[in-house]
């Protein structure tokens, strides 16, 4: 790679990367585990820069990023378990006004699998269609259906009060 | 109720995403990263390499050696082939004529082991000379050492072999 092309690079990665790492860090639910993922999805694209280049680098990015995370490889050798942090446990009612809800909703969110939690992202943070979020998943629409309904299913069991939390609210 | 909590995950994911780390020079580290990933994947091909032939060079040796006879294995029996003297037998004996016309009979010890009969008959002085031929010139009695261009083949019954008669 020469001079102009690692700089055009480095341009890339310096714009894109706070956008590229709120994805990772919504993927993964961890700061550290974020930025070893946008890192190894970063390692991945480099050696196909002079093919990728003039075509759409942050997508080829972002599918990297999100196989990356859902992978086999991957979750054998990251698995871990997501310590609760105390901010993270189970919450009470709030008279603040939402933020109650919202906490209990981002502990729910860490008790996601990877791959519900891929999808979720994809789907309601980045608001993609069923076909899109397939395509980029490498999975067929169905299994993008079933794993939204899934996760949105085990997201309502693990808040079962949220009802009431709003209510309240 | 469904689109409610949509809008509940759509806000928290969106304010979750705020927090996300602020991170520098991501480039020179996925570089040093990619880097490292080329050398481990030279280091384990040479690896598997290597590995590969230790693993098939003593099972290529093995094939080939075995395409040869295997070593002899003493039998109790003793040795398969024992070198003996060739024994003449009844079936072929080698006539030899002799000059007074013995009977060639089959019974009669045979000649020397590995000596090849004389197919051809010689000529012994007490066969009838031959013919005198040309009064004329009574000096060229004929050739009596000349046999006959067929030999006289022994046969088994072991009848002496006739002399030739001499050329006039």
């Amino acid at each position: 790679m020469d001079e102009d092309e690692r700089a055009r690079l480095a341009e890339f990665v310096g714009s894109r990367t706070p956008a590229l790492m709120r994805v990772a860090y919504l993927l993964t639910g961890d700061r550290n585990a974020a930025e070893d993922l946008f890192q190894s999805a970063l390692a991945r694209t480099i050696p196909k820069w002079g093919t990728i280049r003039h075509a759409d680098p942050e997508g080829y990015l972002r599918v990297v990023m999100y196989r990356e995370q859902i992978s086999w490889w991957r979750r054998l050798r990251r698995w871990r378990e997501i310590p609760l942090k105390p901010a993270d446990e189970p919450v009470g009612g709030d008279p603040s006004g939402g933020s109650d809800v919202r906490l209990a909703m981002r502990a729910a969110l860490r008790h996601l699998p990877p791959t519900q939690r891929a999808v979720v992202v994809l789907r309601y943070y980045e608001d993609l269609p069923e076909a899109r979020v397939a395509e980029l998943l490498g999975c067929s629409v169905g299994t993008v259906r079933s794993r939204t309904h899934r996760a949105v299913q085990r997201l309502r069991d693990l808040l079962p009060d949220v009802d009431r939390l709003e209510v309240r609210r | 109720m469904t689109e409610h909590f949509e809008n509940l995950i759509r806000s928290t994911l969106t304010d979750l995403a705020e927090e996300a780390p602020i991170v520098h020079d991501q480039l020179s580290r996925a570089e040093r990263r990619v880097r490292n990933r080329r050398r481990a994947t030279v280091t384990v091909g040479a690896a598997s390499t290597l590995a590969a032939i230790l693993i098939a060079t003593p099972i290529a040796l093995a094939a080939t050696g075995s395409d040869e006879p295997p070593p002899a294995v003493p039998s109790p029996a003793g040795p398969a082939v024992v070198p003996s003297p060739a024994v003449p037998t009844p079936s072929a004996p080698t006539a030899v004529p002799s000059p007074g016309g013995a009977d060639a009979n089959p019974s009669s010890p045979p000649g020397p082991p590995g000596v090849p009969g004389q197919p051809t008959v010689k000529p012994s002085p007490s066969s009838p000379p031959g013919d005198p031929g040309n009064p004329a010139n009574p000096g060229n009695p004929g050739n009596p050492g000349a046999p006959g261009a067929p030999a006289v083949v022994p046969s088994p019954s072991g009848a002496p072999g006739v002399p030739g008669r001499p050329k006039s």
